[in-house]
């Protein structure tokens, strides 16, 4: 048997953000499981790709079928922008994987 | 004017006026989770080489076959990574990674009704009272097959069990093996384990006395030395 990776749903919920267009990650930090990573809410970066819809994870961490799927997008930020005190290049980035419903238009 | 009337319908939040609060009305509830520890402090991480225990690799088999990558989906990783992210953060911090996985598959089957608490409690006792012979199943180093011959003396020991197979059953010697302490088990090899036991199997039957063995024994090794 071969693993199944299904990454269409016939329920979602329809992608809102252009590759290039500018986003900032919500600034909150509700309970339970969240694949947000803390230190990335509140900054500004600007959408890479869409990677496709996916079941929201913090409804299967609750036993619910997290339907409909949330469009899930990678998010490019710039290191400098992220961590103050970074001594690496200007060009340095970080690419996260962030569900729609933690973006908003910057 | 009470303190409970002049703050009706003001959030708590937005409350700074009272110093006595300091800055607790300003920390939300809910912050950094333990587990997410992305930018903070820390010391370098030093990648090593390294090999899974035997009990890691099946943690790992359970995930994924609890995960529907295969088969019937039992749960999810999200509920995996809630209930590891669950943990407070002394446990969090001093258990390793299979550890916290396995903790966490616990609960998430419990929360599922899958198992309850009750069938696992009394599952993790039988474990911890199972017999130290009875290892089936046991993280373990890999078995490594060789060829051998047997010693004339295991030959013997073997054929002895043959031929007093009518007088004390394998099911009696296996008894006596099983009784061995765990560091006598652990010391002895497959025949001595079956001498000692025979011996036992016999005094038990009233066909050898205790006393008899004993002498037996003395007058052999003084004969050897």
């Amino acid at each position: 048997m071969q693993p199944q990776f299904v990454t269409q749903y016939a329920s979602g919920v329809a992608p809102c953000f252009q590759v290039g267009e500018r986003v900032r990650v919500r600034k909150a930090a509700p309970p339970g499981h969240i694949r947000t990573p803390f230190y990335i809410r509140g900054h500004a970066g600007t959408i890479e790709r869409l990677c496709g819809s996916f079941p929201n994870p913090e409804e299967l961490a609750q036993m619910r079928d997290g339907l409909p799927a949330q469009p899930l997008y990678r998010v490019r930020f710039r290191q400098k922008d992220v961590w103050p005190d970074y001594r690496g290049s200007d060009a340095d980035v970080v690419e996260i994987e962030i569900f729609q419903h933690w973006l908003e238009k910057a | 004017m009470t303190r409970n009337q002049k703050d009706r319908g003001q959030s708590p939040i937005s409350d700074t006026s009272a110093p006595a609060m300091g800055n607790r009305a300003l920390t939300p509830i809910f912050s950094r989770g333990h587990h997410d520890m992305g930018g903070e402090p820390a010391g370098r991480v030093e990648p090593t080489e390294h090999d899974y225990a035997e009990w890691e690799r099946r943690v790992d088999a359970l995930v994924v076959l609890l995960t529907g990558i295969l088969g019937p989906k039992l749960m999810t990783v999200d509920e995996l990574r809630k209930n590891i992210e669950a943990l407070g953060p002394q446990v969090y911090d001093s258990t390793t990674y299979y550890e916290r996985w396995i903790t966490s598959v616990a609960q998430t089957l419990i929360q599922r009704g899958i198992v309850t608490s009750e069938e696992l409690g009394r599952k993790m006792t039988e474990t911890q009272n199972r017999s130290h012979h009875d290892m089936g199943g046991l993280p373990a180093g890999k078995v490594e097959p060789t060829e051998h011959d047997y010693a004339d003396w295991e030959r013997r020991v073997d054929a002895l069990a043959v031929l007093l197979n009518s007088k004390v059953t394998v099911d009696e010697r296996r008894k006596h093996i099983e009784a061995l302490p765990p560091q006598a088990y652990d010391s002895l090899t497959y025949y001595e384990r079956w001498v000692i036991s025979l011996g036992q199997a016999l005094i038990q039957r009233g066909l050898l006395t205790t006393e008899e063995l004993g002498r037996k024994m003395e007058q052999v090794c003084s004969r050897s030395s």
